[in-house]
C-alpha cells in the first residue's frame, strides 16, 4: 500500500501494510467470462451512449448545486465527475454519502501532483457505468444536498 | 479532575441519546467545528499522523505532570474525532494515558462505521498519543 506519490519520491505505508500482497483475483478470473458475455451482449457502442447520457444528466444535476465545482471538463471524458463541495473536505462528503449507501471515491486518486497544482487535498468522485441509472443519480444528488446541509 | 474512564462513560451516555447515525455525525461535526484550530507553528510535517486519509496534526506538551494535547484536521469529521480523543486524553498524567483502555470508540459505534483504512487512521492517532505519554513518562 502506498503512502505518498510524487515525481521525486514514492513512499510506502507503515508496516505491515507496505507488504500487502493481495490474493490472486481467482473469483475475478472465473467471473470474467460472464463479464465478457455481458459486454458483448450489449455492444460497446450502446454502453458508450448510456454512459454519455448518464454523464450529461449527472453533470447538469450536480451543477444545480451552487457550491459544487467540477474538476475536469475535457471533451469526450469518460463517465466520471470529480468535484469539490466548496468549503468542505472531500473525505467528509464521502463519509456521509457512504452512510446513505452511495459509494463514491474520495482522496487524491493517486494523482498527488495534479492535486498540488489545484491546491486541493483531494476530490470526491462519482463514477458512472453501464449498470447505473438516472434514478441513482437523483438519489446521489439528494445525498449531496444532505451532506451540504450537515457540513456547511 | 475527571478520570479517563469517567469521561469515556460521559461520551457513551451522550451518544446513547442519539437515535440515528445522522445525529451522531452531526454531533461529531459540531465538535470538529468547535475545536480550536491548532497553532500554525505546530502544523508541521513531523506532527502529521500517518495512515489517515485526511491530514491530522498532533502536538503534545507536559505541564505539572499532565499532558496537554493539541490536534487538528483538514476534514471536519476527522477533527470531531480528534476532539473526542483530546477530551478523553488531554490533561491526564502520562501513566494514566499509557494504561488507559479506550473502549468508548467501540461503544459509541464509531469503529464499526469506519472502513478498514479509516479505522487504521484512528488506531494511529491513539497510538501516537500513547507514544507521547511514554516519552513524557519519566
Amino acid at each position: 500500500m502506498i503512502q505518498d506519490v510524487s515525481f521525486t519520491k514514492t513512499t510506502y505505508a507503515c508496516l505491515p501494510h507496505k507488504f500487502e500482497a493481495g490474493t490472486p483475483n481467482i473469483a475475478g478470473v472465473v467471473s470474467f467470462k460472464s463479464a465478457i458475455n455481458f459486454i458483448t451482449s450489449l455492444g460497446l457502442e450502446k454502453i458508450k451512449l448510456h454512459e454519455e447520457e448518464l454523464l450529461n444528466y449527472a453533470t447538469d444535476k450536480i451543477l444545480q448545486i451552487n457550491e459544487i465545482k467540477i474538476y475536469g471538463n475535457a471533451k469526450n471524458k469518460s463517465g466520471i465527475i470529480s468535484f469539490i463541495l466548496k468549503n468542505t473536505h472531500p473525505y467528509d462528503v464521502g463519509l456521509i454519502l457512504d452512510k446513505m449507501g452511495i459509494a463514491i471515491r474520495t482522496g487524491n486518486h493517486c494523482t498527488q501532483p495534479i492535486m498540488d497544482k489545484f491546491n486541493l487535498p483531494g476530490t470526491a468522485r462519482i463514477s458512472l457505468a453501464v449498470y447505473n441509472t438516472k434514478e441513482e443519480i437523483d438519489i446521489c444528488m439528494n445525498a449531496i444536498q444532505k451532506a451540504k446541509k450537515m457540513l456547511l | 479532575m475527571h478520570t479517563i474512564d469517567k469521561i469515556q462513560q460521559e461520551i457513551i451516555d451522550e451518544f446513547n441519546m442519539f437515535e440515528d447515525w445522522m445525529q451522531k455525525y452531526e454531533y461529531i461535526i459540531d465538535m470538529g467545528k468547535e475545536l480550536a484550530p491548532i497553532d500554525q507553528k505546530y502544523k508541521l510535517e513531523k506532527n502529521l499522523i500517518k495512515g489517515c486519509q485526511s491530514r491530522v496534526w498532533l502536538h503534545a506538551e507536559i505541564k505539572n505532570n499532565l499532558i496537554i494535547f493539541y490536534g487538528d484536521s483538514d476534514a471536519i469529521m476527522t477533527k470531531g474525532i480528534v476532539a473526542l480523543l483530546l477530551r478523553v486524553l488531554s490533561q491526564q498524567s502520562p501513566q494514566d494515558i499509557i494504561s488507559s483502555k479506550l473502549d468508548f470508540l467501540d461503544k459509541i459505534g464509531l469503529k464499526e462505521q469506519l472502513s478498514a483504512t479509516r479505522a487504521n487512521g484512528l488506531a494511529s492517532m491513539v497510538k501516537q498519543m500513547k507514544i507521547y505519554a511514554l516519552a513524557y513518562n519519566n
